[in-house]
């Protein structure tokens, strides 16, 4: 007994010190993998630290490129009048004073034109999206024959320059008539130049600003949709109407949402068709253009209802600039209000929206 | 027979006049609402886009003046169209810058949003606000800011106030203190001042970029990564074809917009609304038209050459 427990002993040993051997080996294996790979991982390491802040770098330096015009615009808004011309700062004014702002408010009449800009330009919203969803899914889903002709008419219209045919429409807009109808009744066609309603037709119809870009991004957001959830819609019993706005626009919403604020943006901004179709004094920057054409007479104009403390000074050109920008500033604000509210749903649109791969 | 056997039994025949929608296959149902849902756009189409167009055109030969039954035509053949191109002192120098900037604008905006594409693109802490930024473009490029007064602004100190905080004026002393030759640095100048400009359009593609180079999968770079590519070689491979659809997209894009953003279109519009001369401006339309177009549809068809469809 105490023979074998011995040999099984001496074995132990022997196995034990060869394992100990082989576990020394691989260790050593092992330190030098790890200082190779260590040695590699700086390396990356390095190359990567160098890399992100380059990009911090570019992002910081581009995006302070992109912000300096509104920067600028503010900082000439904000500046005291007594203080315009002067040379010894850059950023910040030496005086501050919200003149300015009181003399553009007054001369946009921004309250009543801010209302009937928002009122108006989302109507125009609704209906191009609409009309633009219609006719995406019906080219993305429902395609009959010659749709995919008419889907080279939508690229088309994009390449177009609206303006090249704005007499034209100007013209149709002054004689409107269907099938020769009104003509008939009243013995002439009716002139439609003056009132929104022309707009809303164009919008309506999906030939409003850049319409043909809204059905491309949301054809590729519709096609990217899973049929199978159609499908059982119709499966189910739905029809056609039914599928298109309880299903399909409720999950192709984050394209609606980047597609919705494109059209807000463009419609609001649209200087161009609202002079043309209905040149009123109302829509904000429509006004805006007009306050600058002439702005020694739209201060004067209201410079009898400013403050006594306030000293207008209507001959001085830089004053003249101060209130453009601080105008100008006014004009743009409820678009950088909408998109600060909106912007985190529309970049997560982007990403979804499937505007990408084809 | 089988006529006279219908003709018995009414109630067997009447149901299927009734709902001969319920008679149409599923496809062909399908078609009728693609119809359906396509028609206010096809009514605007044919109205208001190639009703206008072929109107532009016809336009351009009358000589049109406006009194108070309406337009009053007179033909007079291809007299607008020589005005246009020999008479008139601006369009001609005006569609031909048209045409140089666009050459040079839209390849650096292309290349510029791509570049700040991937910028965006990829994990890295603060994306959320970088891309907040980067989108505010978008609203900037409508042209609110842009100070407009109805005068020249003449002093000079009126002048250093209205430029922008993007002075160069640093950039070059540095530059010409050195040997370094003028026309290089010339060129450099005039890029790095157009960045400002062009960044400020380029918003739309940025997007689509942005949205196209988050639809490559992740797997195709792993792949490559496993394979040895270096990264430069992996964006030669992948990103490059994987988003070159997108490329053509922003091309049409920005081409059109620059042609409509052009300084043509007001001279068009002058002519046409301001000074009355409503033939003369259907003939312009109608030149700048067919030229825009024309360049578009030839150079998205040589890029398209070189573009690389994943599924196809």
């Amino acid at each position: 007994m105490t023979n074998s427990i011995r040999i099984l002993k001496k074995s132990d040993t022997k196995i034990n010190e060869f394992n100990i051997k082989k576990k020394h080996k691989k260790k050593l294996n092992k330190e030098a993998i790890l200082k190779n790979l260590n040695k590699r991982n700086f390396k990356t390491k390095t190359i990567q630290f160098l890399g992100l802040a380059l990009r911090y770098a570019l992002l910081i330096s581009l995006g302070f490129v992109i912000l300096t015009q509104l920067l600028t615009t503010l900082r000439m808004a904000i500046t005291d009048h007594s203080m315009l011309g002067m040379k010894n700062s850059i950023w910040i004014p030496p005086a501050m004073s919200d003149q300015s702002f009181r003399e553009a408010w007054l001369i946009l009449d921004y309250p009543k034109a801010l209302l009937f800009s928002l009122v108006n330009t989302t109507i125009l919203m609704i209906l191009q999206t609409l009309c633009s969803a219609l006719a995406a899914y019906s080219f993305a889903r429902l395609k009959f024959k010659g749709s995919n002709v008419l889907f080279g008419v939508v690229i088309f219209t994009i390449i177009v320059p609206s303006q090249s045919i704005m007499l034209a429409q100007y013209i149709e807009f002054r004689n409107f008539d269907i099938f020769g109808i009104f003509k008939a009744l009243t013995g002439q066609p009716i002139n439609m130049i003056g009132s929104t309603i022309g707009i809303y037709i164009l919008a309506a119809t999906g030939m409003g600003v850049k319409g043909g870009l809204f059905i491309y991004i949301l054809r590729q957001s519709f096609r990217n949709l899973p049929l199978s959830v159609e499908e059982a819609a119709f499966v189910d019993g739905a029809g056609f109407l039914k599928t298109f706005f309880k299903i399909v626009l409720p999950s192709a919403s984050s394209a609606l949402i980047t597609v919705g604020v494109l059209s807000f943006v463009w419609n609001y901004a649209d200087i161009y068709t609202m002079s043309l179709l209905s040149p009123t004094k109302l829509h904000l920057p429509l006004r805006l253009v007009h306050a600058q054409l002439n702005m020694g007479w739209s201060i004067s104009d209201i410079a009898k209802y400013m403050p006594p403390e306030y000293a207008v000074d209507i001959e001085s050109p830089l004053v003249h600039i101060a209130v453009t920008n601080a105008s100008a500033l006014l004009v743009i604000l409820p678009l950088l209000v909408i998109y600060l509210f909106i912007q985190r749903k529309f970049i997560q649109g982007v990403e979804r929206s499937g505007l990408g791969g084809d | 027979m089988i006529k006279k056997i219908n003709l018995q039994g009414k109630q067997t025949l009447e149901p299927k006049k009734k709902s001969w929608y319920a008679g149409l296959s599923f496809k062909k149902r399908a078609s009728l609402w693609g119809f359906l849902f396509l028609l206010p756009w096809i009514i605007g189409v044919l109205v208001f886009f190639m009703g206008p167009i072929l109107k532009t055109f016809y336009y351009a030969f009358f000589d049109m003046t406006l009194s108070n039954n309406g337009f009053q035509y007179v033909f007079i053949g291809f007299e607008n169209f020589k005005q246009a191109l020999t008479v008139n002192p601006n369009f001609n120098k005006n569609v031909v810058a048209a045409l140089s900037t666009v050459a040079l604008n839209v390849p650096i905006q292309i290349f510029i949003s791509l570049f700040v594409a991937m910028l965006l693109n990829g994990k890295y802490k603060g994306r959320g606000f970088f891309r907040l930024i980067f989108f505010i473009p978008i609203i900037l490029a409508t042209g609110i800011l842009k100070v407009n007064l109805g005068y020249s602004v003449g002093s000079a100190m009126v002048k250093e106030e209205s430029m922008t905080l993007l002075d160069t004026s640093t950039l070059i002393s540095i530059f010409t203190s050195g040997s370094f030759p003028p026309e290089l640095l010339a060129l450099i100048l005039k890029y790095v001042n157009m960045i400002f400009e062009v960044i400020t359009i380029s918003g739309i593609q940025m997007l689509i970029l942005l949205a196209g180079l988050q639809a490559i999968s992740d797997t195709l770079y792993e792949v490559a990564k496993i394979e040895g590519c270096s990264g430069f070689e992996s964006f030669c491979k992948i990103t490059l074809p994987m988003i070159s659809p997108m490329i053509l997209v922003c091309l049409i894009y920005s081409l059109a917009d620059a042609f409509a953003r052009a300084d043509v279109t007001e001279t068009i519009q002058n002519v046409t609304f301001t000074n009355a001369k409503y033939g003369l401006g259907a003939a312009m339309s109608a030149i700048y038209l067919l030229v825009s177009v024309i360049v578009i549809l030839v150079l998205s068809f040589i890029v398209s050459k070189g573009v690389f469809y994943y599924d196809k």
